[in-house]
């Protein structure tokens, strides 16, 4: 489960990429988090995320499936995510599930230093971090245009498929589909939903002018 | 996973998948390799057919296995977990999981959308073993191998494919440097990638002890990471100090 973990791409453009996760501990505090899970999923709701979904049952994306129906199906053991934009959303919603106290593990995927200046603004240090050494091995298997494996490394659990981005992408240029339904498309692949769903839009953009 | 009769050839399908095991037969109808499908069900279950022509194989050995590893909303029997890993530093301050002095390794094959085989996770687990790490007992990899020689338990797994394994274990702090480097040797006699990971406490001051280490070594690592906030409750384990001896 290390999914949202690996994300590439340049500063710039990770600037706009965070994934903020909640989930409670199986074994320590799982028994009853239902509720408390759910209040954390409607915080990040709050903040109008790019995406957001549950682990173990869909993301917004999903084929029937949206917010409410996350909620329904939300367990002891759900494991939501919320995708924004900017550090700045993401310390208010910090900030916010500070304040409900739900004793939920938080996580935030992104810039280092960005999250590290938002938490001690509002209060925080953050506990224990995992690092990317990146891709080691036989990297000539990667695709060779950076913006595929940038695309491709938002969804952790490997299930986009580099062909689809070309393929959209070159739909793209051929004024059969815009940007933004190309970036839908993908982001129905990523089940748990941490695709960046403006970022993609922004990467194929840049794959269209090459 | 398979494709029926009721293929109409039409090739939509083909680019959906990541690891581009479905092809033509002739231009009347499209069929899986066997051996490159890692059973995630995409073309399944996200890909909308407009015939419906695909249906899941008979899960049975080794496709129920691979069907675990690749399909993320699928929890293990063993673990009640879905995904390949556990929760590893996720909830790390209730868990203290990883302590301050010890460093986390999480280990991703095939990763990103390549896929692997078992040989070569093995080659892996095989080196790490002889280093004494220890690996973490939930994880679903520990069904299959011996925790003492890093071997398969079962030979048949060795030319299974599977998406994005990944091996989970720790150690001391001061194992890093012959840990990192005997990772980067490795690597270079298995035939896909690994997406490296490494876990710390992080010190008061917010410093990352790990990092000096890795700045040593000449091992870049990545802007972006995974952060734990420490809001979990209860709390499990203590700070590293401003000041320590690493």
């Amino acid at each position: 489960m290390t999914h949202t973990l690996h994300r590439t791409g340049e500063i710039e453009s990770l600037k706009k990429d965070y994934v903020v996760l909640v989930m409670s501990c199986r074994g320590f505090n799982d028994a009853g988090a239902a509720p408390k899970l759910v209040e954390a999923l409607k915080i990040l709701a709050r903040y109008n995320p790019i995406n957001m979904g549950d682990m173990k049952t869909g993301s917004i994306w999903t084929k029937d499936h949206n917010f409410e129906k996350i909620v329904e199906k939300a367990t002891d053991t759900s494991i939501f995510h919320g995708v924004y934009k900017d550090i700045e959303t993401v310390k208010m919603v910090l900030k916010d599930l500070k304040d409900a106290n739900l004793g939920m593990s938080v996580v935030v995927s992104g810039l280092y230093n960005e999250t590290l200046n938002a938490a001690r603004e509002i209060g925080l240090t953050p506990h224990t971090v995992m690092v990317s050494l990146g891709i080691w091995g036989k990297t000539d298997l990667l695709p060779e245009e950076p913006e595929i494996l940038d695309i491709q490394t938002m969804c952790g659990h490997g299930l986009i498929s580099k062909n689809l981005v070309k393929k959209l992408a070159k739909d793209v240029k051929l004024g059969i589909i815009s940007s933004d339904e190309a970036a839908r498309t993908l982001a129905k692949c990523c089940t748990c939903g941490i695709f960046n769903v403006e970022r993609a839009k922004e990467l194929i953009e840049k794959l269209v002018k090459k | 996973m398979e494709i029926t009769d009721r293929c109409v050839g039409c090739a939509s399908c083909i680019p959906w998948c990541p690891v581009g095991a479905i092809k033509m037969i002739g231009d009347k109808k499209a069929t899986v390799d066997q051996e490159k499908c890692i059973e995630c069900w995409v073309c399944y279950k996200i890909f909308q057919c407009p015939v419906s022509a695909f249906k899941p194989a008979e899960m049975v050995f080794p496709r129920d296995l691979m069907w675990n590893f690749a399909v993320p909303t699928k929890d293990w029997a063993t673990t009640r977990m879905a995904g390949r890993g556990t929760e590893e530093v996720k909830t790390n301050e209730v868990t203290g999981r990883v302590k301050p002095g010890e460093v986390g390794l999480a280990l991703d094959f095939g990763r990103p959308a390549i896929s692997t085989s078992f040989k070569d996770v093995e080659k892996v687990f095989m080196a790490l073993v002889k280093l004494g790490v220890e690996f973490e007992k939930e994880n679903p990899l520990n069904m299959l191998f011996d925790w003492t020689t890093g071997r398969l338990k079962d030979d048949r797994l060795r030319e299974v494919r599977a998406y994005q394994p990944i091996i989970e274990c720790k150690f001391p702090i001061e194992k890093t440097e012959v840990v990192l480097n005997t990772l980067r040797e490795v690597v270079k006699e298995i035939d896909t990638v690994v997406s490296v990971g490494l876990a710390s406490t992080v010190r008061v001051d917010g410093t990352i002890p790990i990092f000096n280490i890795l700045d040593r070594l000449g091992i870049p690592y990545k802007p972006n990471m995974k952060i734990n906030m420490g809001l979990g409750r209860p709390l499990a384990s203590i700070r590293v100090p401003d000041k320590v001896r690493w």
